[in-house]
């Protein structure tokens, strides 16, 4: 994980390396596989608990079509979807964040420690609606770093 | 047994407890909560039945081993049905996921995919053909009519089968366009990442999109002018809907079997758990309703047993309201009726002994007073059965003829009585023989201390007319200072009549001798012999007289006239008379000493204890004469180292006319004692020789006297 402080804008770049093989798996047999990417960031405090700053969701998911041998990418966020022809490029789509912006600079004050968590879940099979599925699942991976606006 | 039943549950909560690899979701979590808290309420129940192992509480075993019992009887069928029912899942899991249906699924698939290939491959094929076309990159190139472009178009879309076909330059602008239907519908499209790519590399290409009418394959075809890209060629065909349904169904039916294939073990599991749950539910149920069942069936059991323990701690006025209409109704109703029973005849039980302990009380009470009547007498009594044996006997005849310790109830009269006591034993044998009722003697008793003892015993027989009760009563008086008192009193009156008889001749007698004396000595022969008779005479009256003079003073003893005397006085005047004698030493105390007494016949007490020792001693021999104190006495001390008095003259030395002495009145002591006692003190014969001592003890005033 590697946060990235601009003037304007906090980007950040994360990999997870965890569930890889499995997503793989999963890909391979034309199941859904889902990643979902919790983006918090915190003000460190000392005696009490870390201020809340900003928490961002992001799914991504990658639908198989097995008779055309390509993957449906969709970004549920934004609503963007496309198809790729190389395995590789959709599992990289499920565990790869490069540069996204997580929050305006603006929001955050100079020489004063802050910490991006990032919880990523990730889900094999169509994720069911229902209000107690998520109660259990616990996250994959969780990256931390704590950075500081110059 | 609640105990193991929480070891078992533990066990299994352990075995059950979901791992971080596990996909059991929520249900998992639920049972293992179930099983915690039921396995705590388990350890609660036993550790409560353990606490009240020496003192369960009514009732509460029974109704334990009762849920226990229907718990434990659901509990084994209930885990074989688990067993059970997680084999057939694992069996089921495997004809599920046959190797046939593996590869069946994968061939269909492959069809599907064979499908989409071929018409893939038979749109490159055909556009292939028109990579080249003349037609095509003329009107690509802008040397073509617009109209004559598009009419070429509908005729090869029409020729191939196309649903749309559209020319593009090289700069991605559309020249012309065609599609099955009406113009209006036709409507401009950016090209694609793929349509570009094609462009770019001068190949043919082909991509699927998904309409709102249903899939279609798209086809790139760059136009080719000399081996430049002048333009590109795109066309979509609709792809048949039922056929693709088909693949589709097929594409779906295989990615459900992989997720399920997938989820294999996660559905065993949540299997496994929705049985276990449903067990977990139906052990809790059939434990409520058993102790539902428990405590109705061992209510009126704990109230028995409750009430027994209260009848077994003596509380009669216990009864069980609550009966049922069954065996254990009967068995209330009969319990009922014993405890009033009981009752009844603890009330009377309770009476009798009151009327009991009310008699017991009077008899004690009697007992008591005749005990305390007995022990406070003077007289002793001995009260002996029929038998002869001693039933009785008080203090009072014990401290009279100082009987031995063997001397206690129950023994036997005439066999203890010997010794010193057989006179005792002469009279009990004389009373029970004689026909009188009643019989009175008097005789002396030698004590152990060599005094003797004169006593009145007086005895009854006692018969079985009033007390049920057959045998002797002896009274026994003490009635010595009687008997010497009546002595003292005879001889007193015998010395009044002998003083008043012999006084009154023993002076002419004296006179008459010294007259004698006086006129005859000069005219008789034997002038010695003369005055050896007459002084005989005139000394033997002299004697006579003093003799008559002890006796009046025994007869006539004058009450002390007591006054406060100095000891030291006292002391000082004996020195004074006695001084000539060089073998006293008469040792002075404190000048405040003093007593309560009567100094002349304190002063005639020691004096005649003086003369008594210079009498005993000779030459060479001392006599000491010194006072004492202590809190209650003054104490005169004579002693002296005399031959001393042997223990038989000692017996008698205090005696009226008892004398050691030839030429002695032997009341001189008499009268001391004598003396001493109407002081309220005492003169005592401390020691027989060595030295022969004597005390005479005298109350001392108190305060203000000194130590």
């Amino acid at each position: 994980m590697e946060v990235h402080v601009d003037p304007q804008v906090i980007h950040c770049t994360a990999r997870i390396q965890v569930e890889r093989q499995a997503i793989t798996m999963a890909l391979k047999d034309g199941i859904v596989a889902t990643t979902i990417w919790h983006f918090q960031v915190a003000m460190l405090r000392e005696y009490w608990p870390n201020k809340g700053i900003a928490d961002i969701t992001v799914s991504r998911r990658v639908e198989p079509d097995l008779l055309s041998r390509s993957w449906l990418l969709f970004d549920d966020a934004s609503g963007i979807s496309r198809r790729v022809y190389m395995l590789d490029e959709a599992i990289s789509f499920l565990t790869d964040i490069e540069q996204f912006p997580v929050l305006d600079s603006s929001l955050l004050a100079a020489g004063v420690p802050y910490r991006m968590t990032i919880r990523v879940e990730v889900y094999h099979g169509e994720i069911k609606e229902a209000w107690w599925s998520g109660i259990w699942h616990p996250a994959q991976a969780v990256l931390q770093q704590d950075f500081k606006l110059q | 047994m609640p105990l193991i039943m929480a070891s078992v549950l533990i066990s299994v909560t352990v075995l059950v407890w979901p791992t971080a690899g596990d996909d059991v979701g929520l249900l998992g979590w639920i049972n293992v909560s179930v099983m915690l808290v039921l396995t705590l309420l388990l350890l609660r129940y036993g550790i409560r039945l353990l606490r009240q192992r020496s003192e369960p509480r009514p009732g509460s075993r029974l109704r334990a081993k009762l849920v226990v019992g229907l718990v434990g009887m659901l509990l084994v069928p209930a885990m074989v049905i688990q067993l059970a029912a997680s084999q057939m899942v694992e069996r089921g899991m495997d004809v599920w996921f046959d190797v046939r249906v593996d590869t069946l699924l994968d061939r269909a698939l492959n069809l599907a995919q064979g499908f989409y290939e071929r018409l893939e491959k038979d749109m490159k094929r055909s556009l292939v053909g028109y990579v080249s076309d003349g037609v095509l990159v003329a009107a690509a190139s802008g040397n073509m009519e617009y109209l004559a472009t598009s009419a070429y178009l509908a005729e090869v879309r029409e020729k191939e089968g196309w649903r749309k076909a559209e020319l593009f330059d090289i700069n991605e602008r559309q020249i012309s366009g065609v599609q099955v239907g009406e113009l209006s519908s036709l409507e401009p499209e950016p090209l694609s990442d793929a349509a570009r790519l094609s462009m770019r590399l001068g190949r043919v290409a082909t991509e699927m999109k998904t309409g709102e009418d249903g899939e279609v394959v798209v086809g790139y075809a760059p136009l080719l002018a000399a081996s430049t890209v002048v333009g590109l060629l795109r066309v979509e065909m609709k792809m048949p809907s039922g056929v693709i349904q088909d693949a589709r169904s097929v594409e779906a039916d295989y990615r459900n079997y992989r997720q399920l294939e997938h989820n294999r073990q996660a559905i065993a599991q949540t299997f496994t758990h929705a049985m276990l749950f449903v067990t977990l539910i139906v052990l809790v149920l059939a434990g409520l309703v058993g102790l539902m069942f428990a405590r109705r069936l061992t209510a009126p059991i704990g109230d028995l047993a409750h009430a027994l323990r209260r009848v077994t701690e003596g509380d009669l006025d216990v009864a069980i309201i609550e009966a049922p209409q069954d065996e254990l109704g009967s068995l209330v109703r009969s319990f009922n009726k014993m405890t009033t029973r009981l009752k009844r005849h603890a009330d009377e039980i309770d009476q009798a002994q009151h009327e009991l302990t009310k008699a017991l009380d009077t008899t004690r009470q009697r007992q008591y007073v005749l005990e305390a009547l007995l022990a406070n007498l003077h007289t002793g009594v001995l009260l002996v059965d029929s038998e002869g044996r001693v039933r009785l006997l008080n203090q009072a005849v014990r401290d009279i003829l100082h009987l031995p310790a063997s001397w206690t109830p129950g023994v036997d009269l005439l066999q203890a009585s010997h010794g010193n006591l057989q006179d005792i034993g002469d009279f009990y044998d004389e009373l029970r023989h004689q026909h009188e009722e009643h019989l009175q003697r008097e005789f002396d008793i030698s004590l152990p201390d060599n005094r003797e003892v004169h006593v009145l015993a007086r005895g009854a027989r006692l018969n079985a007319s009033g007390s049920g009760f057959t045998g002797f009563l002896l009274v026994i008086d003490d009635i010595s200072e009687l008997a010497e008192a009546q002595r003292n009193r005879a001889w007193a009156e015998v010395a009044r009549r002998l003083a008043h008889e012999i006084k009154n001749p023993l002076t002419p007698i004296k006179l008459s001798a010294e007259r004698l004396q006086r006129r005859f000595r000069v005219q008789v022969d034997n002038e010695q012999v003369f005055d050896a008779c007459t002084q005989s005479i005139i000394g033997q009256v002299e004697r006579l007289q003093r003799l008559i003079a002890d006796f009046s003073t025994l007869a006539r003893m004058p009450q002390p006239k007591l006054r406060m005397v100095s000891v030291n006085l006292l002391l000082r005047e004996m020195n004074d008379l006695f001084h000539g004698y060089h073998r006293v030493s008469v040792r002075l105390c404190d000048e405040q000493w003093q007593s309560m007494c009567d100094p002349d016949q304190v002063r005639q007490v020691l004096i005649n204890l003086m003369d008594n020792a210079v009498s005993a001693t000779e030459e060479g021999q001392m006599i000491c004469l010194y006072a004492g104190l202590t809190d209650e006495w003054v104490e005169w001390h004579v002693t002296d180292d005399g031959a001393g008095i042997d223990e038989q003259a000692a017996a008698r030395l205090f005696e009226a006319y008892y004398s050691t002495k030839s030429n002695g009145s032997g009341l001189g002591l008499a009268i001391a004692k004598r003396i001493a006692e109407d002081h309220n003190g005492d003169l005592l014969l401390v020691s027989l020789a060595k030295p022969t001592h004597f005390c005479l003890r005298l109350p001392r005033v108190a305060a203000g006297e000194g130590a």
